[in-house]
């Protein structure tokens, strides 16, 4: 029985090869558990005996084996590969994925900067793997690396384009927009202070004009809810936020405080969570977004959209 | 130095961009932070979202006055006796009722008489100072 290494895969930059641990996993990483448990295929034994070169064992009963390099790697991505798209093995299929989540985390990553939660980016990014497999040609001869990283790439950017901007905003304010967002992060740690327009506009390169105009489209921003299931499906209780790293304690104490008032049971628990921290401990915006580790506008965004939400939920009379 | 601008706007949510257009570059010249330019939007915005809600209108008044340390909006005129209620204390328990949010937001928040039994709400926001 030829061993093959299950487990091992890329790393975060996408170019070697390294273990990755089942702590490691990401929130995104459930997306596929699911799949994982599916029944195996019914697909008939002798097609898969017939093809003998390309092993005749189950997936998950081949062995793991460490220190894999590149051409192995590659050997495995092949023979992965011929059994989903030539045997319809989705088991190998779901292997696949799982190795190369590490390189849809490394992507992910050089967008997080842009006012987007890495974990929805990397939910998106996976989109994009998933399809970079379903739809590679065996016949092509390229690897799977090379055939799935813009694939990824253009997942996570049309996600930007299409989904982020609810309504027309011109593309060189929607470029402005981001690079603001990385402006303000650098400059609250370095002035320890939220930054004036004028600091803003300085560093950004653009008029005090040009920023608010900016930061105004950014109201025409929607983000994809992180109470949205990881899996997409409306029935899962988990949310994104309950993989977000918050203070249980601060948490409970929220919880006393406005559970039980009129809207707030509508408002998710990120927005419950931040609305208390603005209005109840009296925190800044750039302060809420130091602790929750997201941006400042993103932090600006929540706000809003949650009184938003409270208002419509209340109604007359309650607000 | 002290500086007046009047704004005119219709007593609709399609004016807020206007608003906040206005009273961000305002806010700029005094060199509010970001954060300070982003809790006057939130009083604004909760102000005149609870007026429209009540029927006020058909035009809001919104007069800032810009000194060298802050900004000072005084919106109006409204006549609702729910709008007044909504300024007064937030009764325990109630959650997070619209003078618990401009009294997190900005300073000074006042209920001040006008002319024809009508009512204007007076707030400031200050460079480098604390809310509530």
């Amino acid at each position: 029985m030829r061993e093959m290494p299950v487990n091992d895969t890329y790393d975060d930059d996408g170019d070697d090869l390294t273990r990755v641990d089942a702590d490691e996993r990401s929130p995104g990483d459930e997306l596929f558990d699911d799949a994982e448990r599916e029944p195996e295929s019914e697909e008939p034994d002798d097609e898969a005996e017939a093809d003998a070169d390309d092993g005749d064992d189950e997936v998950e009963r081949v062995p793991v084996a460490a220190g894999r390099g590149k051409d192995e790697s590659e050997k495995l991505d092949q023979y992965l590969l011929r059994r989903y798209h030539l045997h319809g093995d989705r088991r190998a299929r779901d292997q696949l994925i799982t190795m190369y989540l590490p390189l849809v985390r490394s992507l992910a990553r050089r967008y997080s900067s842009r006012g987007e939660h890495f974990d929805d980016l990397v939910q998106v990014g996976s989109i994009g793997l998933i399809k970079a497999i379903d739809r590679f040609d065996l016949s092509r001869g390229v690897e799977l690396t090379t055939y799935a990283t813009p694939n990824i790439i253009g997942e996570i950017k049309r996600y930007f384009r299409d989904k982020g901007w609810s309504v027309r905003v011109p593309r060189g304010l929607q470029e402005l927009n981001i690079r603001l967002n990385k402006v303000i992060d650098e400059l609250v740690p370095k002035l320890q202070r939220s930054p004036t327009i004028n600091e803003i506009a300085e560093a950004a390169g653009a008029t005090p004009e040009e920023v608010l105009e900016a930061l105004e489209t950014s109201q025409a921003y929607n983000s994809v809810s992180l109470q949205a299931s990881p899996n997409g499906e409306g029935d899962d209780e988990t949310g994104l936020i309950d993989y977000m790293g918050t203070e249980e304690e601060a948490y409970d104490t929220m919880e006393d405080r406005t559970m039980l008032a009129p809207g707030f049971a509508k408002l998710d628990a990120r927005e419950r969570y931040i609305l208390h921290l603005r209005f109840f401990e009296g925190l800044t915006q750039s302060q809420i977004a130091a602790r929750v580790g997201i941006s400042q506008m993103h932090v600006s965004r929540l706000i809003r959209r949650a009184l938003e939400k409270l208002r419509a939920n209340i109604g007359e009379g309650a607000l | 130095m002290t500086d007046i601008i009047r704004l005119a706007v219709t007593a609709s949510p399609a004016a807020l961009p206007v608003v906040r257009m206005v009273l961000g570059g305002v806010a700029a010249r005094v060199d509010l932070s970001l954060d300070e330019i982003d809790d006057l939007y939130v009083a604004v915005e909760e102000l005149l979202s609870a007026a429209d809600g009540l029927g006020e209108g058909p035009q809001h008044e919104l007069v800032i006055e810009v000194a060298d340390d802050g900004v000072t909006v005084d919106a109006g005129p409204f006549r609702t006796a729910g709008l007044r209620e909504r300024l007064s204390a937030d009764q325990p328990g109630s959650g997070l009722g619209l003078r618990t949010v401009m009294d997190s937001v900005v300073q000074a928040v006042e209920v001040c008489r006008a002319p024809d039994d009508c009512y204007r709400v007076v707030f400031a926001k200050r460079r480098g100072a604390g809310t509530a």
